[in-house]
């Protein structure tokens, strides 16, 4: 018993000194991260529709701490709800690490254990990411497994259930993804090919229980797809081809006609010219893991919105959502840089960007076979529905001096509120916008910039303008007044002052900011997926950090 | 070479992977369901956020019609109007441009504060009807708001589960005055620890009015269980404590309002329904729910 008892530290000194052995090979890593704190103070005001917040003051907040060491990388996210800030999806509540993950490499092999983020192909069948500007964030809680099994081969495999907020999906989602680039996969044997050629084909299964005694839902709903991709020294042409077997759900009123859809892009590139053209189409193609979600909660694949994503805020008043359930949509772009010396380009050069794009509805017959089959409605394919959208834009980059330079842009959209927003009866919505955005380096230490935008339209809220005043002082310091004046509301009382003013302070990587004004209701969209903002009026406050 | 050696694993991921996929040729070939009543088995609460300016909420309408024709006594609804699309118009509501000129149109307004007190104990309720709660299913994880697909699953199941209590509601309407008495009672079937409330809410169906529907806007819309008033607790979703503890299996329980509610001239009492609602207030369930027209 005493030999025993004389054994224990022994041990225990062995297991310590172990411990500490191992200790140099984890502390040789590094720690990085950010984090991100939101405030806002909300006062009821009638005149904007801004409700009142029983909490008064709402934060969002969050950080993410990442541990990588050679091959191998950790991270968590913290993040709060305190409540969740006015026009972020009410299911974040409270507070909690939703996101977590360890990945190791090892030769060749990527194992990833917890929260991933990933994308096959360009996303139509699977993409899993994060927004955090629209509150989206369909991580995926699994694992993730990538193998770049030989040169020119590669083959990603995911299994897991999505994150829903706080929670998981009901479903399970599980995929994989293989791609060859064939000049890397044949070696030397392609070398005299002056393009790239890659191929790839992906597959992914929800599962899901039925348990709807009216129906007869499949619990097993496949999609996959097939792309190519061949890029030279000036053209990129990427094409895709995904389907969807029978997936009744929320979305598409629990149909069971399969999906569709199909992309194509091409660029062309070379010095002073950029040329790029889209065209997609939708047929009944949202895919979820859950099949009675709504919102951003459990979208499996992404669809992309092919219009400009514009940045002017009345440029952006009338901005395009995806919509699944059917459309075809295009898109063309043409930059053009005016050399320097030139009549058109000046002393500085100019350059000029013209965009158009369209989205279309499908051309569809309704079979009203509820009873039967439920496939829903048939599609002719040559053909277009109702207009959904369009936009035609000119914008031009003007250097006019070493301290004074400026964008114009015109843009004129074409609206269909009643698909886009979900409402009954109003007319096709039609816009000009106008922008002016100059920028003077006044000194060393001093920047003005100043925004004027004009919005006229008959249609809707009527026309707007717009004026922001921006100036950058030194290398820590920012304070901008806007004002956004809806002049052109048939209803006098509603013609309303939207003024907002801001003062940033930074320093580093770190940047504290707060502001107070009347922000008006809109929508928010980033990349074809779109959240409702409600009209607030109060004071705001974000901090960010990063090490 | 190289490609050769790929197919078999090629054939094999693919062979696996459509394997995973379920193809459906009759989508309506299911079970028969039925009106399964027992008055020893749990009854499905549906609460549901809807509006006159949901453009999809007319379809939740029809999927409780079929819940209500397939379960009967066994399945209870309650359709509470709050927030945003159940706001009259035009005004705050501006008139959806389908009715605008028409005099009256979607003037109705059927919020009340009971309907508010429902909005603020469970915010996404509102947020994007129709939505609702399957007996608050899921209180505890924040999920109880469901959408409508995955109701009928949910009352299916709950219908078969055993219940803690039997209920019943005995009441008196006198139709000169328009009071209304009521009693719940009923005989604790299982031993169940934890604090039990009782709120008694009254519905009322069969008004006419304008309804956005899809594309179109519908004049004649019925609308049907329209949350009116908590009658224990008025504005309030909380009601009265009925038991604390565990329940004793086998006895009786009763609860009276203390005091007899007068229907308001607004309301037809004879559209007009009570709902008792047994919920625990910890977990935020609902344990039993019971329904009894007025008239």
């Amino acid at each position: 018993m005493k030999k025993l008892l004389f054994l224990i530290p022994v041990a225990l000194t062995g297991f310590v000194n172990n411990v500490y052995a191992q200790l140099p090979s984890i502390g040789g890593g590094q720690i990085h991260g950010n984090f991100q704190f939101d405030a806002a103070y909300y006062n009821p005001d009638s005149l904007i529709n801004a409700p009142a917040v029983p909490e008064k003051a709402l934060s969002n907040g969050f950080g993410n701490i990442i541990y990588t060491n050679g091959k191998f990388m950790a991270g968590v996210r913290y993040e709060h709800y305190l409540n969740v800030m006015q026009g972020f999806p009410a299911d974040y509540k409270g507070t909690g690490i939703p996101y977590r993950f360890a990945t190791y490499n090892n030769d060749k092999l990527e194992i990833t254990v917890g929260s991933s983020y990933d994308q096959f192909g360009s996303g139509l069948v699977y993409r899993s990411y994060e927004e955090r500007g629209l509150g989206y964030d369909n991580a995926l809680d699994g694992m993730r497994i990538r193998w770049n099994a030989r040169p020119g081969l590669y083959i990603k495999g995911i299994w897991g259930k999505q994150r829903r907020f706080f929670t998981t999906s009901p479903g399970i989602v599980r995929g994989i993804d293989g791609e060859i680039n064939l000049n890397e996969f044949f070696g030397h044997k392609m070398d005299s090919c002056k393009a790239q050629y890659i191929i790839g084909a992906s597959f992914v299964s929800k599962y899901q229980q039925d348990q709807n005694p009216f129906l007869k839902l499949p619990q097993n709903v496949g999609c996959w797809g097939y792309r190519a991709n061949i890029i030279t020294a000036r053209f990129n042409i990427f094409g895709e081809y995904a389907y969807k077997i029978n997936d009744p759900a929320l979305g598409n009123n629990y149909i069971y006609k399969p999906g569709t859809a199909a992309l194509l892009q091409v660029t062309y590139a070379q010095k002073g010219l950029g040329i790029s053209a889209a065209i997609k189409q939708i047929d009944n193609f949202g895919y979820r893991s859950d099949r009675d979600a709504a919102g951003v909660a459990c979208i499996i694949n992404y669809l992309p919105a092919l219009t400009k994503q514009h940045t002017y805020q009345l440029a952006a008043f009338y901005p395009y959502a995806t919509q699944p359930n059917g459309e075809t949509g295009w898109q063309t772009e043409v930059g053009y840089k005016f050399k320097k010396g030139t009549k058109l380009g000046g002393k500085y050069g100019t350059s000029i960007n013209l965009n158009y794009s369209a989205a279309y509805g499908l051309d569809t017959t309704q079979l009203h076979d509820e009873a039967t089959g439920r496939l829903g409605y048939t599609t002719n394919n040559f053909a277009l529905g109702k207009q959904y959208f369009q936009d035609v834009t000119l914008e031009i980059f003007k250097k006019f001096g070493p301290k004074f330079k400026g964008t114009f842009l015109y843009s004129f959209n074409t609206y269909n509120k009643n698909v886009i927003e979900g409402k009954i009866g109003y007319p096709l919505l039609q816009s000009h916008i106008v922008v002016f955005d100059l920028i003077f380096h006044l000194n060393d230490k001093l920047t003005f910039r100043t925004d004027l935008e004009h919005l006229y339209t008959k249609d809707d809220y009527g026309s707007w303008a717009l004026a922001l005043g921006e100036l950058t002082i030194g290398e820590n310091w920012f304070v901008s007044a806007l004002d956004q004046y809806n002049y052109g509301n048939d209803i006098a009382d509603h013609r309303i002052h939207y003024v907002n003013g801001q003062v940033g302070y930074y320093w580093g990587t770190n940047r504290i900011q707060v502001g107070y004004g009347k922000q008006r209701a809109g929508i928010f969209c980033v990349g074809g997926v779109c959240r409702f903002v409600p009209a607030s009026n109060g004071f705001s406050m974000t901090i960010t950090s990063s090490f | 070479m190289k490609f050769n050696r790929l197919i078999i694993p090629a054939v094999i991921v693919c062979a696996f992977s459509f394997s995973m996929c379920d193809y459906i040729v009759d989508p309506n070939e299911v079970a028969t369901v039925g009106p399964v009543f027992d008055t020893t088995k749990r009854v499905a609460l549906i609460e549901e956020w809807t509006g006159h300016t949901c453009i999809a909420c007319p379809a939740a309408a029809a999927d409780i019609e079929q819940l209500e024709a397939a379960y009967g006594q066994s399945f209870v609804a309650i359709s509470i109007h709050d927030d945003f699309f159940a706001e009259p118009c035009p005004s705050p509501h501006p008139t959806p441009n389908c009715a605008i000129g028409v005099p009256g149109a979607f003037a109705e307004d059927f919020r009340c504060a009971t309907g508010a007190s429902y909005s603020a104990s469970h915010v996404s309720g509102p947020q994007s009807p129709p939505q609702g709660m399957v007996n608050r299913l899921g209180m505890q994880s924040n999920t109880e708001v469901k959408g409508r697909g995955t109701w009928p699953g949910l009352v299916d199941s709950l219908v078969q589960e055993d219940a803690c209590t039997s209920i019943h509601i005995d009441h008196q309407y006198n139709t000169s005055n328009r009071q209304l008495g009521v009693t719940v009672r009923g005989t604790w079937l299982q031993s169940y620890t934890g604090t039990i409330n009782i709120a008694i809410m009254l519905t009322e169906s069969g008004m006419v009015g304008w309804q956005t529907n899809g594309t179109s806007c519908d004049s004649e819309f019925v609308f049907e269980n329209v949350l009116r008033e908590c009658l224990n607790t008025p504005g309030d979703i909380a009601g009265t404590q009925l038991t604390t503890g565990t329940t004793p299996v086998g006895n009786v329980w009763s609860y009276t309002l203390p005091s007899a509610y007068t229907i308001p001239n607004a309301f037809d009492p004879a559209g007009c329904t009570m709902v008792a609602i047994l919920y625990d207030t910890t977990t935020g369930e609902v344990l039993q729910a019971w329904k009894e027209e007025v008239q």
